[in-house]
């Protein structure tokens, strides 16, 4: 079970000029979960759509299991689950009805579908709404409704991009604890721009930036990456602004009149630094950051 | 057909569980009552050669299935026309993009469900016409099948066609907005005259009529009318009882002109729709060198004018913005299309200024005066513009404002040419005009929440006003005299404050 990206592109007109939305990205995708990190206009989105069979790209192939996607869409699309950024749903249906719909829309038989939707509404917390409008369903479980949708034909590629959206801190916990349950048996491509969604759960993680692929590999492998260029520092606060423009400020925590600061640079930023251990936030500013004009990068706490 | 049932289900209860639905369901049950007036009443809808049939279930079922071949067309496209708009304004495009479903297969349900929903409305026509029968009582023999075949003969075929243009016109991309709307209208208005002219279908039926009453009544010649004739005499109409006639093979065959426009456009929806590829962000947009040229150098050089003209207050301001807002996005042909009506409107002759030339100016502008009401809806920024604005009297006035100058600006032409010849009444019948046009949009979008509404009735108020001259509904003036004669203007000045105030008073309380 494989999914594999070769050469791919996408362009699109804007005015005048061609923009691009990804360039020549190749990527291997196996069984496990792909985090798929980067700043928004990465081309995060461009590039799910694209697996999703939804657009077409300008060059470039994608294989599923050796078959061409691009020019055979349904053979991916019988074993696929996409889960949108922005999706919406028939609020006139109930929780229930919008699932049968979905599930006859990928050809389940019924009684597949009805068995697999009870399951999912239960894994989801949703039973006891399965029969309320979904005008009445907060946003959660709205999320959670194109979570169950996205899992109805147990697929065997999982393209979920920013699922996270609108769920609490439980019931994100949750989510990431459905997600290691799948992942033994199916490829599933997590696209986020918030690092610790995809941390503990990631078996891989490709970062994206300006539409090129910039890292691909395990997330210990990036931490590795940047193992001696992780520094932290306790500073005041009128130096703040100064290392913020300077180095790439992680992280920042408020003590006392002085602010602690987790700092990714090259060499050590001040006498004061000590080298500290590296997390997935910090290898994914640096690789991110690398490509950008030098601005400040923090987040406070 | 177990695989498309569930879709056509869902899609069907997804529409239909709507308050507006059941509002259609009640209009459509008030216009059959209507269009069956009581034998006391003033008016009268069909006659023939002065004659009408006693409401048994022949003559109700016949009499149906007319009043449904003329106005079902123009009032189920508009209802049925938004099978795929749902998806792509609820978003759920994208879900069922990814899905394995066949275009066909989507398709063919969308189109189910359609025609699941024209014919609920038929449904509560033929219930209302037995209700009229019992109630009027001039025939209580309940033949059902005489009331129900016209509807299966003649009015079915068509109510397969209309779901079927309506989703053709929602997958070609530059017939699914606004544009498509007046198109259809137009198609409508042909199709109206083609349907009473032709040999076959309805008009063949009421020219047997026509032939059955000179036979049974060859000295009694009479006026023949379908639609609404004043009666001033109650009683004037005469009755005769009709026995109805049976279905024919004739009357299947000329039923199959419809089946084939459905067969063609469901293929043609086929070919064009996109199966919500395109991103709800126009990423593929080319902006052209004229595009360029007019809207970005040419508009920008104006609107640095218009800013420093409306710096110093703040409705003015508010003025500007609103203009601004309305036209954006609008093609660089469109406002050409307005600048070449503008300088023929300089050069034709007075009446086919006033009759024609400066109505289409006018309906050009259908598409983008619809917005107003609902721009913040349409745009997703209720909340933000509820919490920011001042007031929203202020607002109000503003966006009517920036309308306004649009319909102004529209006729700039005849402004000019009005002013020059000391035109003065003309020019008051314009403004007249205009501010009505404003209110109607202005109210239309506020309470329907939807452009379809004015981009509906504008037109149908266009054509039977300055086109046809109907006196009353000629908002426009074009027999001014006699516009002025029977007071007119004044009417329109009358509804046009009420409107508005009515629009101002329901956004407030918002």
């Amino acid at each position: 079970m494989l999914l594999d990206i070769q050469s791919l592109s996408h362009h699109y007109q804007s005015g005048k000029n061609t923009k691009l939305a990804i360039k020549s990205l190749s990527l291997q995708v196996e069984p496990g979960i792909l985090g798929l990190l980067g700043p928004n206009g990465a081309g995060k989105s461009s590039l799910m759509r694209i697996l999703a069979t939804i657009t077409k790209p300008s060059e470039g192939s994608i294989f599923w299991q050796g078959q061409d996607i691009i020019k055979s869409p349904q053979v991916l699309r019988k074993e696929l689950g996409y889960l949108p950024q922005y999706f919406g749903v028939y609020d006139q249906l109930s929780g229930i009805e919008f699932l049968q719909y979905i599930a006859t829309l990928k050809g389940l038989r019924k009684s597949i579908a009805d068995h697999s939707i009870e399951h999912l509404l239960q894994k989801l917390n949703l039973t006891h709404a399965a029969h309320t409008s979904l005008k009445g369903y907060s946003g959660g479980m709205k999320q959670r409704i194109g979570i169950a949708q996205a899992l109805l034909n147990d697929p065997k590629l999982l393209i979920i991009d920013e699922p996270s959206v609108g769920l609490d801190p439980q019931e994100r916990a949750n989510f990431r604890q459905l997600l290691t349950e799948l992942s033994d048996e199916r490829c599933i491509i997590f696209s986020t721009h918030i690092v610790a969604d995809v941390e503990s759960i990631a078996d891989r993680i490709a970062i994206m930036h300006s539409g090129h692929l910039i890292q691909s590999d395990s997330p210990s492998a990036l931490q590795h990456k940047i193992a001696n260029k992780c520094w932290q520092l306790s500073a005041n606060f009128n130096e703040l602004k100064q290392m913020q423009q300077e180095f790439i400020v992680s992280h920042s925590v408020r003590k006392g009149s002085m602010v602690e600061l987790n700092i990714v640079a090259d060499s050590c930023p001040d006498a004061r630094a000590i080298a500290r251990t590296p997390s997935l936030e910090d290898a994914y500013l640096y690789f991110t950051s690398k490509r950008e004009a030098p601005t400040a990068y923090a987040r406070a706490s | 057909m177990t695989q498309v049932w569930p879709l056509i289900s869902a899609d069907f209860k997804q529409r239909t569980r709507q308050q507006s639905f059941v509002v259609t369901l009640l209009a459509m049950s008030v216009l059959t009552l209507l269009f069956f007036p009581s034998p006391d009443a003033h008016y009268q809808t069909l006659v023939i050669n002065g004659y009408r049939g006693i409401y048994n279930s022949a003559w109700l079922g016949v009499c149906l299935a007319m009043l449904n071949v003329l106005f079902l067309p123009i009032i189920c496209f508009y209802l049925v026309k938004n099978a795929l708009e749902l998806d792509r304004q609820s978003m759920t495009g994208e879900l069922i993009a990814a899905t394995p479903i066949s275009k066909q297969t989507f398709l063919f349900a969308k189109w189910c469900s359609s025609v699941l929903i024209l014919l609920s409305i038929v449904l509560v026509m033929l219930f209302s016409s037995l209700v009229i029968q019992i109630y009027y009582g001039e025939s209580y023999q309940i033949n059902l099948w005489a009331l129900v075949w016209p509807q299966l003969v003649f009015v079915l075929p068509m109510l397969l066609a209309i779901a079927a243009i309506a989703i053709m016109f929602e997958s070609i991309s530059w017939l699914k907005g606004g544009l498509g709307n007046v198109v259809y209208f137009f198609l409508w208005i042909g199709s109206i005259v083609q349907s009473l002219e032709s040999v076959s279908g309805i008009g063949a039926l009421l020219d047997n009529l026509d032939l059955e009453i000179a036979e049974r009544f060859p000295l009694q010649q009479g006026d023949t009318n379908i639609g609404v004739s004043i009666s001033n005499q109650a009683n004037a109409i005469k009755t005769f009882v009709w026995q109805g006639l049976e279905p024919t093979f004739v009357h299947l065959w000329e039923a199959l002109p419809l089946l084939f426009i459905c067969l063609t456009c469901l293929v043609l929806a086929f070919i064009f729709f996109d199966r919500f590829s395109k991103n709800s962000i126009p990423e593929n947009r080319r902006t052209s060198w004229l595009n360029f040229i007019v809207k970005t150098r040419l508009g920008g050089h104006l609107d640095i004018i218009f800013a420093a003209l409306t710096q110093h207050f703040a409705f003015t301001r508010l003025l500007r913005l609103e203009l601004k807002l309305i036209l954006k996005g609008h093609s660089v042909y469109w406002f050409m299309g307005l600048l070449i009506l503008n300088i023929i409107q300089m050069f034709v002759s007075q009446a086919l200024l006033v009759s024609l030339v400066l109505p289409i100016s006018w309906l050009c502008c259908v598409l983008v005066i619809s917005q107003l009401g609902q721009l913040e809806k349409l745009s997703n920024t209720s909340e933000l513009i509820t919490y920011s604005k001042q007031s929203s009297i202020l607002q109000s006035f503003a966006c009517c404002g920036a309308a306004w100058i649009l319909l102004a600006l529209a006729s700039m032409g005849s402004v000019i040419r009005f002013t020059g010849s000391a035109e003065w009444l003309l020019l008051v019948q314009m403004i007249v005009a205009i501010s009505f046009t404003v209110s109607l949009a202005y109210f239309c979008g506020t309470f329907t929440g939807s452009k379809r509404m004015f981009e509906v009735l504008y037109p149908a108020l266009w054509y039977i006003g300055p086109i046809q001259a109907a006196l009353y509904v000629d908002f426009f003036g074009v027999n001014s005299q006699a516009s002025w004669q029977a007071g007119v203007p004044y009417y329109f000045v009358a509804i046009s404050i009420s409107l508005l105030m009515l629009t101002i008073s329901a956004k407030s309380t918002r």
